[in-house]
């Protein structure tokens, strides 16, 4: 019997994406596991972002943009008529630069936990401060809640960014280049909290840094040019990986 | 996250070390009393040791490649594999010290050599000595340890030409002798290893590699 962690919680079935003419994914099929941290690397331009906004149906938005494959979230098509909002509460997504809204400290975390129907402000507190701890910002911010977020540093809005994700209890958590924007010691941050969260969530992780997904992830994945070239347990990837391709980039000699 | 992976490794290699330190007393303890028991123990014990070394070297290969560490971190874990390969050797040369134990059992007591048991009690400590500097991070003890290989050396010289002019004369004694000697050359390859785990362990707290250098210096 397989356990928890075994358990596949979004399953990819021959999935292509199409902008316009352009195919910008080719064939992808890979199982993510429950309570894992899934890194995707690769080159700039190799689909990363295209494919781990495909998982909350981020790319419904752009124009020209066209699927075919499946994508089964705990078993279910995700389809046209999916609910697109109850979906991203559940796949939850930060991005490479943080976006805090324009609302205080405490308004960007406790958003999410509103429109997940609670109101009542004790508890709106408790949601509040218990996910600005689980990110490490609470210290930081306690006294300046009802600030905006824009006397943060780009990392501590990040926190927040990923604070005020969690806040809807999301199943599964994707990160888009999340240290982008950041230095060292804020990706330090950003990386260690990633290894935490796998305990409440499944995380998704998209990095052109090679080490970086090597540090966090427990699977990786290496896409080029659209193609999923080797998926697998990172440390096989990253000692002994199966394709040429995969070994060039991990060696840096491609990318 | 690569510190908590380096304590995991630390407890691994102590665990080994503890295990070949037992091995290593045993053996010498079965060759001292006689005891085919705990002969037998010992070279049972091995496949353990083989086990922890596959294991010490694993992760050190996954660390290295996915944290690409750099100063302490790097040493630690480059002297981890070194370290997990002597102790390894060490655990091997109990094997082999416990099968020349169970070689002296078909003949008859040969005396002792008064200085077997001494020698034993030097390349002990030496082992238990360099596991704590390995703890401690201690590099004076580990430069000190090194220093006592040189007279394990010299009574295995002495050991290795007097028991030769005794076999010389007595004859009937040739096939325990040769594994009494075997024994000695075991002890002394023995305090070879501690004082390389000893390098390995200056090495590590203060990044000088000593190896090639003179114990006096």
């Amino acid at each position: 019997m397989l356990s928890e962690k075994e358990l596949s919680i979004l399953s990819i079935r021959n999935l292509n994406i199409w902008y316009g003419e352009k195919q910008i994914l080719n064939s992808l099929s890979f199982e993510v596991q429950q309570k894992q941290v899934t890194a995707f690397i690769g080159p700039a331009n190799c689909g990363k972002s295209t494919l781990v906004r495909c998982l909350n149906r981020l790319n419904d938005f752009i124009p020209n943009f066209r699927s075919t494959g499946e994508i089964l979230f705990n078993g279910i098509h995700l389809g046209a008529s999916t609910d697109t909002t109850a979906l991203r509460k559940q796949i939850g997504m930060v991005f490479r630069k943080p976006i805090p809204f324009r609302c205080s400290i405490y308004e960007n975390v406790a958003y999410g936990a509103r429109i997940s129907g609670i109101n009542q402000s004790a508890h709106l507190d408790t949601v509040v401060e218990e996910n600005l701890r689980k990110v490490g910002l609470w210290n930081e911010v306690e006294n300046i809640l009802d600030e905006t977020p824009k006397q943060l540093s780009i990392g501590h809005q990040q926190l927040l960014c990923i604070a005020r994700a969690l806040a809807v209890e999301p199943e599964i958590l994707i990160f888009d280049e999340p240290c982008g924007e950041l230095d060292p010691i804020e990706t330090v941050k950003i990386e260690t909290l990633v290894r935490e969260l796998k305990n409440d969530c499944t995380l998704i992780f998209a990095t052109n840094k090679r080490r970086q997904a090597a540090r966090v992830s427990d699977i990786a994945g290496f896409l080029y040019c659209g193609e999923l070239i080797e998926f697998g347990a990172t440390e096989k990837i990253f000692t002994n990986p199966q394709d040429n391709r995969t070994e060039q980039y991990v060696t840096g000699r491609l990318g | 996250m690569l510190q908590a992976e380096i304590k995991t490794l630390q407890h691994k290699l102590l665990e080994m070390g503890g295990l070949a330190e037992q091995m290593l007393r045993q053996a010498i303890e079965s060759v001292l009393t006689r005891d085919e028991a705990l002969a037998r123990t010992v070279i049972r014990t091995d496949d353990k040791i083989d086990q922890f070394e596959n294991e010490i070297e694993t992760l050190c290969i996954q660390l290295i490649a996915l944290h690409q560490p750099v100063a302490f971190e790097l040493r630690f874990l480059t002297m981890a594999l070194k370290i997990s390969q002597n102790i390894e050797r060490l655990a091997d040369k109990s094997v082999a010290i416990a099968k020349r134990s169970l070689e002296l059992l078909q003949y008859p007591p040969v005396k002792m050599f008064v200085d077997l048991p001494y020698v034993a009690q030097v390349i002990q400590t030496m082992v238990k000595d360099v596991l704590d500097a390995f703890v401690n991070r201690n590099a004076e003890l580990a430069l000190e340890i090194r220093g006592r290989d040189d007279e394990v050396d010299e009574i295995y010289e002495r050991m290795h030409d007097e028991l030769l002019s005794i076999l010389g004369e007595h004859p009937g004694l040739i096939q325990p002798g040769i594994s009494l000697l075997l024994v000695f050359r075991h002890f002394e390859r023995v305090g070879d290893l501690a004082a390389n785990i000893s390098e390995e362990v200056y090495y590590l707290v203060k990044g000088d590699i000593i190896r090639h250098l003179d114990t006096d210096c």
